[in-house]
């Protein structure tokens, strides 16, 4: 018989679809993402002092880190916000964005052993790695909305509208934008490993250009069409506006942030998907 | 005719030998330039032509087609390609060409244990494993029992398995594995951990595995045995290539012939090192001559070693080491086993005489290999690897005995002293 006319539950051939998305495959594997998230929250802080606390410590304290050298030594103004909470609303972002860079960029090395081994979806990883990170988001946004509350206690006035109920957006957008770019570094961490190292340097000095700890308002005005071509500068001043109230930033900049954002995943998704299926000969 | 569970066709796997790039990115990028600029690539060496040269199919272009409920046992040399056969089955390596169906779904065990974490608890690692391999967290649910019960962790399931037992972790990976419910399982090697009790215990329990549910198994290991016992048909592979596919007992035998065949076209010359030039190595019998074969019991043979001697060295040692057609060594013998101050070695012709005694190993064929080495310092001619090889074939002459004319199962067939009656408590059995 020939091997077309047969019927197969799987055909397995050199040159894999250029791009193809098995949605019904990743869902039979949900137990799986669930476990692999259990897995990285359990080892994470196992024999640590703080443990999860760590998830509170991080931004609480590189926000006033930046209370004492933006505020009180640069003197870069917070726009009437409460300074603390500023900077909070700001490292709530900038975690989200690098941790969930920095963890995608590593699926391929933390997980080579068992990708070399079993064959399952491969994009249940980054996925459980997303729904990882989120958790961290859950615990620091919640911080950071009583932290608001205690602000409004102590007299700022505040600037609680229906439009909040749009701040789960932005982290979707910032999410999007960090999976992508994450997954993109992934592939090319494969063949270039000291990129990986470059990599947590390179985000720390990206911190300080992007308007985390400033507001986009500081900024001069010949050097702004270069923040706005940073895709993390629309989403944060949004996140403020939402937040505050204050911020600007033109329709033009959020529409090119969130096609950026896109355009990333897809090309990460992409790549991923090319090394995926090679990888395993190349490390 | 019985449903098709995997079928292969012309399937291929190459590799690239060496490095894929560079590792640096200016350098790949300066060679991607000046290929497309027609200039030669830098990191060539001298007189290659072009990078494509450098590789080799692992898996040469085979075909073939398994039944559902067929035990397959792939048997080869190591680098014959068996797991690389079963990687491109179990899609963990990309196929270069060809194409494989496959009917049913797989688990593929090319390891167990795969995804632990020894900061995790045995439970917890049992679910992830358990997931990683396919399995849904209901099903894990209901077999959680049995996989302890098969693992005999019992109260420790919940202690992080970093502080297991080596022999904990292995029953416990295995145990996971050997619950998993598939139409096609594929393993590798996986027997080859444990203890030898615990050995026995995992092979019939894939045994059962198998027989029972009538899944299909696709099975590598280096333990004739083991292949024999859980598989009824195998694949030979050489090369990449399929040089043999039939029973697993007609495998077996034409592998081993293979093996042996191959290694008796001997180049003596080709052995030549700087202590010594091999002259001859061949098995003779009392007066010399060469050994007619088969070979009966009741005789000796000696293996007979010419050698040149170029160098003396004071830790130079030389002798053979015997397998049965199993590929399990009998023993190691050199000639200074028999040490004396007169029998050293002299520089120039020496012609050394090792006795087997007769009466002493069983019917049966046998490969001796030459061996020779600065004893603890390093191999000369190593037995293990490309080593001069000679065939022995014993057969009949067991014993004067009428109770004894045919083979009995052992490694060895002594015929060995016994006392009836016997006042002299010298003699006397457990003296």
């Amino acid at each position: 018989m020939n091997f077309d006319d047969q019927k197969w539950d799987t055909v397995i051939e050199p040159k894999q679809k250029w791009f193809s998305l098995n949605i019904k495959q990743i869902m039979e594997y949900k137990d799986l993402i669930f476990l692999f998230v259990k897995r990285d929250m359990a080892i994470t802080y196992k024999q640590t002092i703080l443990g999860p606390l760590w998830y509170i410590m991080e931004p609480a304290c590189t926000s006033i880190m930046c209370l004492i050298v933006f505020r009180n030594i640069a003197g870069l103004s917070t726009e009437g916000v409460p300074p603390i909470l500023f900077y909070f609303a700001g490292m709530v972002l900038w975690t989200l964005f690098s941790k969930l860079l920095l963890s995608e960029s590593k699926v391929f090395s933390d997980n080579q052993y068992i990708f070399g081994k079993v064959y399952f979806p491969r994009l249940t990883v980054p996925i459980a790695v997303f729904f990882g990170e989120l958790n961290r988001l859950i615990i620091q946004f919640l911080l950071f909305a009583l932290l608001y509350f205690v602000c409004i206690m102590k007299g700022y006035p505040g600037a609680i509208s229906l439009k909040m109920l749009l701040i789960p957006a932005i982290f979707v957008w910032v999410s999007i934008q960090a999976c992508g770019l994450g997954l993109i570094i992934s592939g090319v961490t494969t063949k270039y490993r000291d990129l990986a190292k470059a990599l947590t340097y390179l985000l720390s000095l990206s911190m300080y250009l992007s308007p985390v700890a400033y507001p986009l308002s500081e900024v001069s005005v010949g050097m702004r069409v270069f923040y706005e071509l940073n895709p993390l500068t629309a989403a944060l001043e949004c996140f403020r506006k939402l937040c505050f109230g204050n911020g600007d930033i033109s329709p033009g900049a959020i529409a090119y942030s969130v096609v950026c954002s896109f355009v990333f995943l897809l090309a990460g998704v992409l790549v991923f998907h090319k090394n995926e299926k090679s990888f395993v000969d190349v490390i | 005719m019985k449903d098709i569970a995997i079928k292969a066709e012309h399937i291929g796997k190459y590799y690239r030998l060496g490095q894929i790039n560079s590792g640096m990115f200016y350098t790949d990028a300066k060679n991607w330039l000046r290929h497309k600029l027609g200039k030669e690539d830098m990191t060539l060496k001298i007189g290659e032509k072009s990078r494509d040269r450098t590789g080799f199919w692992a898996i040469d272009d085979i075909s073939f087609e398994i039944e559902q409920g067929d035990r397959v046992g792939i048997i080869g040399k190591n680098g014959a390609g068996k797991s690389t056969l079963l990687k491109l089955i179990s899609q963990v390596a990309t196929l270069t060409k060809g194409k494989i169906g496959i009917n049913g779904n797989i688990a593929s065990l090319l390891e167990v244990g795969t995804g632990f974490h020894p900061e995790m608890t045995g439970r917890e690692n049992v679910y992830l494993n358990g997931a990683i391999l396919g399995m849904k967290r209901a099903e894990i649910n209901q077999k959680m029992d049995e996989i302890i019960a098969f693992s005999e962790i019992n109260e420790h399931i919940d202690t992080p398995v970093k502080r297991y037992s080596s022999g904990m972790y292995v029953r416990l990976a295995f145990a996971v594995a050997a619950n998993l419910d598939s139409d096609i399982l594929i393993a590798d090697e996986v027997l080859a951990v444990g203890d030898a009790s615990f050995q026995k215990r995992a092979l019939g329990k894939m045994n059962e595995l198998s027989t029972g549910k009538g899944r299909t198994v696709l099975f590598v290991s280096h333990q004739m045995n083991a292949v024999k016992a859980l598989c009824h048909s195998g694949i030979v592979l050489e090369h990449g290539k399929i040089i043999m596919q039939d029973s697993i007992d007609q495998c077996i035998a034409g592998y081993q012939k293979h093996l042996t065949d191959k290694k008796t076209i001997m180049d003596l010359s080709h052995y030549d090192n700087e202590f010594f030039e091999l002259l001859g190595f061949g098995l003779v019998d009392q007066n010399g001559k060469d050994l007619v074969q088969p070979l009966e019991n009741s005789q000796k043979a000696f293996v007979r070693i010419e050698l040149n001697m170029k160098k003396i060295h004071h830790s130079f040692v030389i002798g053979y080491s015997i397998c049965n057609s199993d590929g399990e060594v009998i023993y190691w013998s050199y000639v200074t086993d028999d040490y004396k101050e007169e029998k050293q070695l002299k520089g120039g012709r020496n012609i050394l005489m090792g006795e087997i005694p007769n009466h002493f190993l069983n019917e049966g064929e046998y490969s001796i290999f030459l061996s020779a080495s600065l004893h603890y310092i390093q191999w000369i001619v190593n037995p293990e690897e490309d080593a001069p090889c000679l065939k022995l074939h014993i057969q009949g002459g067991l014993s004067d005995s009428p109770f004894w004319t045919l083979k009995r199962s052992g490694v060895c067939a002594p015929v060995l002293k016994w006392s009836v009656n016997d006042p002299d408590p010298r003699t006397r059995i457990g003296n």
